[in-house]
């Protein structure tokens, strides 16, 4: 029970940061959220994801201005989680390099997201930039498809939670 | 060659354009969202650009700026309230283009 409330604890007070303080994040901490990152589940365990980590100031600015998502300011560092579709396609056919990827990218970015809570950083998922324009900046092989830009960093204002659907209306029970 | 004002045009014009292309996809409430922070970003070109504008206009616009980095986020809560901020923000517009331009 107590890592149930310890768990729950770190998921609901988790929140979208968009502004974060000028404090540099440093690679150790990375390293240790990225480390504990490789072991989340895949299907059939096709480790297909590949994360991209842009420190450098100028390419960060770039990718910023074709985010229309990006809003916000201050230091964070931006993981670009990608799947390497080539490899999804050979190792898991059709179906994993058509849907199942996304699911992957859903899971990785849940669990840095949860991880950094729990070292007092903050992140921003992204979906909404252009694919096209991050692929050129950083200069992406064919095979690896961008899906998400993950802001991390230490939060400058923390907002309130969002509204959430009650129970009743998201579950339903076959007994 | 002024690299720093090349650099302010082509950060709105990519988010216009990257915008445009994202939106085709992207839930209907988020075209009014962009417009919004099109506005926003463009208040911050003005200023970046430090084209020459009367006092008080850029006080208002300065205004327009914190109102709307405040409320854009209103989309993620309630969609409605971000509706009625929209309208006051065009009717804040409006008067503001009625006392400069009559």
């Amino acid at each position: 029970m107590e890592k149930f409330e310890f768990l729950s604890n770190i998921i609901k007070t988790r929140r979208t940061i968009r502004y974060f303080s000028d404090q540099e994040i440093s690679k150790d901490l990375l390293i240790k959220i990225m480390d504990v990152t490789r072991w989340i589940p895949t299907g059939s365990n096709l480790q297909d994801l590949r994360f991209i980590i842009v420190y450098n100031k100028k390419i960060l600015r770039l990718i910023k201005m074709f985010s229309p998502g990006w809003i916000g300011d201050g230091n964070s560092v931006t993981i670009v989680i990608c799947s390497d579709l080539k490899w999804a396609l050979e190792r898991g056919g059709l179906y994993a390099a058509k849907e199942m990827y996304l699911i992957h990218v859903g899971i990785a970015f849940q669990t840095i997201a949860l991880l950094a809570h729990s070292l007092g950083l903050g992140t921003n998922p992204i979906v909404s930039f252009s694919k096209e324009a991050v692929k050129t900046i950083l200069k992406l092989p064919e095979n690896l498809e961008p899906v998400m830009i993950v802001l991390i960093g230490y939060p400058k204002v923390v907002p309130e939670p969002t509204p959430r659907l009650p129970l009743d209306k998201i579950i339903s029970w076959v007994e | 060659m002024n690299v720093r004002n090349i650099e302010i045009i082509l950060e709105f014009l990519a988010f216009l354009s990257s915008s445009a292309q994202g939106l085709f996809g992207e839930p209907l409430e988020y075209g009014p969202l962009r417009c919004v922070d099109a506005i926003r970003r463009f208040i911050d070109l003005i200023f970046k650009l430090d084209v020459p504008l009367d006092e008080k206009f850029i006080q208002e616009l300065k205004e327009l700026r914190s109102w709307i980095d405040k409320d854009m986020h209103l989309l993620m809560y309630d969609r409605e309230k971000f509706r009625e901020f929209v309208n006051n923000l065009t009717k804040t517009l409006a008067e503001i283009a009625l006392r400069y331009l009559t």
